[in-house]
């Protein structure tokens, strides 16, 4: 066993899959997580996106719904 | 989502170092996990103070990471003192090196990033970009000491992870804020 075991990669995945995917099922199937700073996404955020910043993260995690998947950006 | 908003509007994103969320084994030794988190703060506090000194001038951020830097120094001690208290013993970290490697040098950061390759991705970037990464370094750092809190059945272990995860969780709020407030 080495330290490497101790992490593994978040799955990721390309924006135009991200568009493909909500086109298809439509963005109330998701989370659509905006983790950016409130400036960042008063200026431009995707459709139906919430906005819960990292910092805020911890708090907020009851606003995320455990019964859908969820991506952030 | 890779490359988040830059991404979507077909802009090419700058590739940050890929972090990696953590996992632990049950066998997981209350003394492998203080190795590790003692590794971890020691390679956070060379990337924090190594882009205090080489890759921002803007005058908040390197109060801010040098602040940062100060912190892992603390969390390193109390790394030390809390084993001691919670176990009675020195913890020997040496024991864990053929699993750990160079983490138990401080050559890797929170979120298993070599502190070599962070430094040379942050050469050139923007202090914005550096504290966005920052700041994805600090939640790595706090999901590792949540799954450390959970792996560990005595309270007084536990104690130890849960005062580390609220710490890089103010870390991440400091960050934060500053990276509001730079443009």
């Amino acid at each position: 066993m080495g330290l490497m075991e101790f992490f593994t990669a978040v799955p990721t995945m390309p924006a135009d899959a991200v568009k493909r995917l909500l086109d298809e099922k439509g963005p109330e199937h998701f989370n659509l997580i905006d983790v950016r700073q409130p400036g960042e996404y008063a200026e431009q955020h995707l459709a139906g996106a919430r906005l819960i910043p990292l910092g805020e993260l911890k708090d907020r995690i009851g606003e995320i719904d455990p019964a859908k998947p969820t991506i952030a950006y | 989502m890779e490359g988040g908003i830059k991404a979507w509007r077909g802009e090419t994103a700058a590739g940050v170092p890929e972090a990696g969320m953590a996992y632990f084994a049950a066998a997981d030794s209350l003394e492998t996990l203080v190795a590790l988190a003692w590794g971890l703060e020691e390679g956070s506090r060379l990337f924090y103070q190594g882009v205090a000194d080489r890759f921002t001038d803007t005058p908040a951020a390197i109060a801010l990471f040098k602040e940062l830097a100060g912190a892992e120094i603390r969390h390193k001690q109390y790394l030390l003192n809390a084993y001691r208290a919670a176990v009675g013993a020195e913890p020997d970290f040496e024991r864990h090196r053929l699993r750990l490697g160079g983490a138990l040098s401080g050559e890797i950061m929170e979120g298993g990033i070599p502190v070599d390759l962070g430094l040379a991705w942050a050469e050139g970037r923007t202090t914005s970009e550096i504290l966005e990464f920052a700041m994805s370094m600090e939640v790595n750092a706090y999901d590792i000491y949540i799954k450390m809190e959970r792996r560990i059945d005595d309270e007084k272990g536990k104690r130890i992870f849960q005062t580390l995860a609220n710490e890089e969780h103010l870390h991440l709020r400091r960050l934060a804020e500053l990276r509001e407030t730079t443009g």
